[in-house]
C-alpha cells in the first residue's frame, strides 16, 4: 500500500508542489508580511525573523520533528499536525518530502506550505564521527560580512552640533557573522557588530575589544542524557513565555490561530545582534527518564545603565553607544540570572515547574511617575510558575501561571484547534496583576509588558478552499490600574478581519481590515487629567502576481484612521514592487508614495532586504520611498547583496531629530553584503 | 485668461508644477472617470497597461467642454495597434486656446502575460502661457494589471515615475493609481480606483455601466475630492462606438464630452 502511494506521488512530483510557495525567499517574505502586517511597535521580530530564515536554511527531519517544532512555523493547523505525526507512527519514515501528499487530510496546498520547512535525511547522509569531526566536515555553514551606510551627513558629524550630540565613531556600520549547524544535532554560531557612531577600539578598561558587540554559542544536542548544551549567547522558552519567552511570538497578527500559542521549546542558541534580551552562559537541558527532563541555566552578562550612586533607574536596551552619555552608561550593570525547570512529558501532555532569580549589580530603583507610584525597587527578582500543553483530538490547551516572590502573578490559558476541518478557533484568556514582573517575559498581551491586564481573545479561521480563507480575531482588555498616558483605569478592543484570496496558481490577494479602540489622555480645560477613546482603524489591500516564472509584481494600498476627542487624522501608503530572477540575479524594485497626517497614522510596511537582515519601516510625513535590491550570486559558494534605499520626503527639509537630523529631504541608505559557503 | 489661471489656481496645489487631468474618453468620464480597470481604445489616457489586453488596431477621438469656462476645452486621439509581441498606441491631447495651452505626445506598449498585462508610456509635454515661451518635460507611466479571475480585475500604476518637471526645483505630480473592477456576465460592470499624489488629499472614484440591447450602454460614477458626479450613455455597430458623458465637478462645474471609436479590423470583443 505505503509503496503504491509512494510510486503514485513521486511519478508526478510537479504537478502539485506550486513553484512559487516552495522558494524559500518568497515562503520568508509572504509568512513576515502575514505576521507583521499590523505590527504596531517597533517589535522584537528580527530574532522571529532570523530563526525562521534558520529554519529554512536548516530544514529539519520531517521523520524526526517534534510536535512543538512542527508549530513553531505556524503554518500547520493541529489537525495537520496530528495528521502528520499519525501517518508516521503508522507507516513508519517517510521517504521523500514528496510523500507528505500522502498523508490523510493533507492537499498539496498544505505540503506546498510546509516543504520549505522540512526535509527528509536519509540515515546514510546522517553524519557520524567526533563531534569536533563533524563541525567540521559539515557543508551547512555561513560566513557573512554587511556594510551599511546613511550616503547623507548626520549632525551628530557636522561642527554645528553640540558636544553632547556627537557620535565617538564613524557612521558605518559593520556586521559579521559565521555559523555552522545541523539541525537538532549541533550549532557553533559567531556574530560581531558595530552600530553607526560607536567605535572601534581596543581598550580592555572600558570592556572595548575591537567591535562594540559580540555574541557567540555553541550548542550540541541528542547527546544521551544530555538533550541539549548551549554554551554562550542562548534564549529561553517555556511555556507560554510568562516567565522566559524568546522570539517566537509577535502578539496579535494576521495569523489569528496558530499565532496565539507559544511553543515550549526549551534552550535555543541566540545569533541577533539586538543587544539585550538574551542570557549568556550556559544551558543544558537533561532526560532524567523517558518522561522528565531537568532544564538548568546561569547566565552572566553587562547591561547598560546610568548609574546614579548605588541604583539605577532602568536598563538601556538601545544597544547603541555612540555619545558620551551612550558610551558612560555601557556595561555599567552586571546582571546575573539562574533558573531550573523540571518538564514531565508524556504523549498528550507536558507540564513543567520553573524558578528562576535575576540579581543586578546595582539596585533598580525605577522613577516613581503619576501612573506608576509604586515601580519596582531592588536588586533582585525572584520568579516561580508552572505551565501545562495538552492536547486531545485536533484540540491543544496551554497556559502557564507565574509568581513574582512577595509581589503580584501572571496567568495566561488558551485553547485552539479545528472545531470541523475548515473551521479553525481559538481563545485565550490572561490576566497580569500590576506588580507581576518578569525581564523575559514574551506573552501576548496588549501592552509591551505582561502588567496590569486582563483580557479575553477570540480567533477564528475559516478556509473555505484552497483559494479562500477568512480569518479574525476579536480581543478585549481591560487595564485595571493607570497607564502610560491613560491615567484612569481602562477598557478597550481590537478586532480584525483578513481574507485572503489566491484566484490562480500565480495569483494572491488579501483584504485587513482592524479596529482598535483604547483609551489616551486629553487635553483639558480643567487642570486634572482626563482620558477618551482613541479609536484607529486599518485597512490593507495587496496584491501579488507572478507575471512569468521570472517576475513578480505586487501592490498594495493601506491606510489608517485615528480619531481622539474631536480631532481624526489620516494617514495612507500605496506600494507597488517589481522583481525579476535571472539565472545568478535576483532583483527587486520599491516605488512607494506615503502621506501621513501624523504619528498615530505611520504606516509600518514591510520591505525586502538582503539575506537574514529585516526591515519594517514606518513610513510618516509625506514622501516617496524606493529601494533597489540586488542578488547576484557569484558562484555556488559566493553571493553578494546590494541594497540601496532611498526616502524622499515633500514635507520637510531636516529628517529626524537630535544627533541623527539630516539637512535635505531625502536620505539615502546603502548596505552591501557577501556570503560565502563552504 | 484671467479666468482660466484663477481656475487653475483654484483646483491645483500651489506647491508643486501642475497640469490638468490627462484622463480623457466618454466612456471613462461617465463612470466617474475610474476607468483604471476598463480596456477600451481610449486605455492609453488611463492605464497603458490594458492595451495589452485589446484584440482589435482602433482609433479613439474624444472632446470636451466645459460651458462655464470657454477655453479650457480638452481633445485627444490615439491609434492603438496589436501586434504579436504587445500592443504598441500612439496619442495626442491638447488642453486649452490661445493664451494657455497644455499638449502632449505621448507613446504606450503594453505586453500581456497570460492574464498579467504591463505596460510602460512615454510623453514628451508642452506648456505654453501667452507671452511667454513654451515650456517643456518628458515623463514616464508605468502601469500593471491582472484579470484574478474572468468577472475581476485589479490594477496599478506610477503616472511620472520620474518625478520629471519643468525644472529640477517644480516637479510635476508623480500620480498612484491602484483599481478594481467587477464585471457580470450580464455586462453590467462596476469600477472602483483610489488616486493620489502628495500635497491632495486621496480621490476616491466609484461608477458603473449596465449593457442595454447588447448594443447600448448606460454609466454613472461618483468621485470625492472634488466632488464629481456624473452619468452617460453609449452605442457602438460591430466597428463604431460613440459615448457621451455629462459630469457635474464641485468646482468646475458642469462638462460634456463626447467620443468616438472606430474599430479596423473584424472581432466584436473589446
Amino acid at each position: 500500500m505505503k509503496a503504491w502511494l509512494q510510486l503514485l506521488v513521486l511519478s508526478f512530483p510537479c504537478a502539485c508542489l506550486g513553484q512559487q510557495a516552495s522558494d524559500p525567499g518568497d515562503m520568508l517574505d509572504r509568512l513576515a508580511d502575514e505576521l507583521l502586517a499590523t505590527a504596531e511597535e517597533d517589535v522584537s521580530y528580527e530574532e522571529l525573523y532570523e530563526t525562521l530564515t534558520h529554519l529554512l536554511a536548516n530544514p529539519a527531519d520531517i521523520n524526526k520533528v517534534s510536535r512543538e517544532q512542527l508549530r513553531t512555523v505556524m503554518v500547520l493547523s493541529e489537525k495537520e499536525i496530528n495528521e502528520l505525526i499519525a501517518y508516521r507512527e503508522e507507516f513508519g519514515p517517510l521517504l521523500d518530502v514528496l510523500e507528505l501528499q500522502a498523508v490523510p487530510g493533507w492537499t498539496a496546498e498544505t505540503v506546498s506550505r510546509v516543504a520549505p520547512f522540512v526535509r527528509v535525511i536519509g540515515e546514510e547522509s546522517r553524519v557520524s564521527g567526533e563531534t569536533l569531526k563533524r563541525i567540521g566536515r559539515e557543508t551547512n555553514a555561513y560566513l557573512l560580512a554587511r556594510y551599511e551606510r546613511t550616503l547623507e551627513t548626520r549632525r551628530a558629524y557636522r561642527p554645528e552640533s553640540d558636544s553632547a550630540q556627537r557620535y565617538a565613531g564613524s557612521p558605518d556600520k559593520f556586521y559579521l557573522r559565521c555559523r555552522v549547524a545541523r539541525t537538532n544535532e549541533f550549532s557553533l554560531g559567531f556574530t560581531a557588530e558595530k552600530d553607526p557612531g560607536e567605535i572601534m577600539a581596543w581598550d580592555p578598561t572600558q570592556r572595548l575589544y575591537g567591535f562594540d558587540f559580540y555574541s557567540g554559542h555553541l550548542q550540541l544536542q541528542r547527546r544521551g542524557r544530555l538533550e541539549n548544551l548551549v554554551i554562550g549567547d542562548f534564549q529561553c522558552q517555556f511555556g507560554q513565555g510568562l516567565q522566559l519567552g524568546s522570539a517566537f511570538g509577535l502578539g496579535k497578527t494576521a495569523q489569528t490561530i496558530t499565532g496565539i500559542r507559544r511553543s515550549n521549546l526549551g534552550f535555543l542558541p541566540y545569533m541577533s545582534a539586538s543587544e539585550s534580551y538574551y542570557l549568556r552562559g550556559v544551558a543544558a537541558s537533561f532526560r532524567v527518564t523517558p518522561s522528565v527532563r531537568l532544564h538548568l541555566f546561569g547566565s552572566q552578562k553587562r547591561q547598560d545603565a546610568t548609574l546614579r550612586g548605588d541604583h539605577f533607574r532602568s536598563i538601556q536596551s538601545s544597544g547603541l553607544h555612540r555619545t558620551a552619555s551612550e558610551r558612560a552608561a555601557r556595561g555599567q550593570i552586571s546582571d546575573r540570572d539562574i533558573g531550573v525547570a523540571i518538564q514531565f512529558q508524556s504523549r498528550r501532555l507536558d507540564f513543567g515547574i520553573l524558578a528562576t532569580e535575576k540579581r543586578w549589580s546595582k539596585t533598580l530603583s525605577a522613577e516613581p511617575t503619576a501612573y506608576n507610584q509604586e515601580p519596582f525597587r531592588g536588586a533582585s527578582l525572584v520568579n516561580t510558575g508552572a505551565y501545562l500543553n495538552a492536547s486531545w483530538a485536533n484540540v491543544t490547551l496551554f497556559g502557564e501561571f507565574a509568581q513574582t516572590l512577595t509581589r503580584g502573578n501572571g496567568f495566561t490559558a488558551g485553547i485552539l484547534g479545528n472545531l470541523t476541518s475548515q473551521l479553525e478557533a481559538a481563545w485565550l484568556y490572561r490576566n497580569f496583576q500590576r506588580d507581576y514582573f518578569s525581564s523575559y517575559a514574551n506573552v501576548l498581551s496588549e501592552g509591551s509588558t505582561p502588567q496590569n491586564e486582563q483580557g479575553f481573545y477570540t480567533g477564528m479561521r475559516y478556509t473555505f478552499s484552497r483559494r479562500l480563507s477568512v480569518s479574525g480575531y476579536f480581543d478585549y482588555f481591560r487595564f485595571p490600574w493607570l497607564r502610560y498616558r491613560v491615567y484612569r483605569p481602562s477598557e478597550g478592543s481590537e478586532w480584525l478581519i483578513r481574507v485572503d484570496l489566491a484566484p490562480s496558481r500565480n495569483t494572491s490577494f488579501y483584504f485587513q481590515l482592524r479596529e482598535e479602540t483604547k483609551a489616551r489622555n486629553v487635553a483639558g480645560e480643567s487642570t486634572l487629567f482626563e482620558t477618551a477613546q482613541g479609536q484607529k482603524i486599518n485597512l490593507w489591500i495587496g496584491g501579488e502576481f507572478m507575471a512569468t516564472a521570472n517576475v513578480s509584481l505586487k501592490s498594495r494600498i493601506q491606510g489608517s484612521r485615528y480619531s481622539l476627542g474631536s480631532t481624526t487624522t489620516y494617514g495612507m501608503a500605496m506600494v507597488n514592487e517589481a522583481s525579476w530572477k535571472q539565472g545568478r540575479w535576483s532583483i527587486a524594485f520599491r516605488y512607494a508614495l506615503f502621506d501621513t497626517d501624523d504619528y498615530e497614522n505611520r504606516q509600518y510596511v514591510y520591505e525586502r532586504d538582503v539575506w537574514l537582515a529585516t526591515s519594517l519601516p514606518a513610513y510618516e510625513g509625506s514622501g516617496f520611498r524606493n529601494y533597489l535590491l540586488v542578488h547576484y550570486a557569484v558562484s555556488r559558494k559566493v553571493d553578494l547583496w546590494l541594497r540601496w534605499g532611498r526616502t524622499t520626503y515633500t514635507d520637510r527639509t531636516l529628517i529626524g531629530t537630535g544627533g541623527d537630523e539630516i539637512t535635505g529631504n531625502a536620505r539615502n541608505d546603502v548596505k552591501f553584503q557577501l556570503r560565502i559557503r563552504p | 485668461m484671467h479666468r482660466l489661471i484663477f481656475i487653475l489656481l483654484l483646483i491645483n496645489s500651489p506647491s508643486v508644477a501642475q497640469s490638468v487631468s490627462t484622463r480623457l474618453g466618454a466612456r471613462a468620464a461617465g463612470m466617474g472617470n475610474a476607468a483604471f480597470t476598463l480596456t477600451d481604445p481610449s486605455s492609453l489616457f488611463h492605464n497603458v497597461a490594458s492595451l495589452g489586453f485589446l484584440t482589435d488596431p482602433s482609433v479613439f477621438f474624444s472632446y470636451e467642454i466645459l460651458p462655464a469656462l470657454p477655453g479650457a476645452d480638452r481633445r485627444a486621439a490615439a491609434v492603438n495597434w496589436p501586434l504579436s509581441f504587445g500592443t504598441l498606441a500612439a496619442g495626442a491631447f491638447r488642453f486649452g486656446d490661445d493664451l494657455y495651452s497644455e499638449q502632449f505626445l505621448t507613446a504606450g506598449f503594453s505586453h500581456r502575460i497570460d492574464h498579467t498585462a504591463l505596460g510602460i508610456k512615454t510623453n514628451f509635454l508642452q506648456y505654453r502661457a501667452d507671452g511667454f515661451g513654451p515650456q517643456t518635460a518628458l515623463t514616464i507611466d508605468v502601469a500593471g494589471l491582472t484579470q484574478l479571475t474572468p468577472a475581476w480585475t485589479i490594477g496599478a500604476g506610477i503616472f511620472n515615475v520620474g518625478q520629471a518637471g519643468l525644472t529640477p526645483e517644480d516637479p510635476l505630480p508623480v500620480v498612484f493609481v491602484a483599481a478594481t473592477s467587477w464585471k457580470s456576465p450580464e455586462g453590467a460592470m462596476l469600477v472602483a480606483e483610489a488616486e493620489k499624489q502628495l500635497d491632495m488629499p486621496l480621490q476616491v472614484k466609484a461608477g458603473l455601466e449596465v449593457t442595454l440591447f447588447k448594443k447600448m450602454f448606460a454609466r454613472a460614477g461618483i468621485g470625492t475630492n472634488p466632488l464629481i458626479l456624473s452619468g452617460g450613455v453609449g452605442a457602438k455597430t460591430t466597428r463604431l462606438q460613440f459615448d457621451f458623458a455629462s459630469s457635474y465637478q464641485s468646482v468646475l462645474g458642469l462638462s460634456y464630452q463626447a467620443s468616438a471609436t472606430y474599430r479596423i479590423q473584424k472581432n466584436k470583443k473589446s
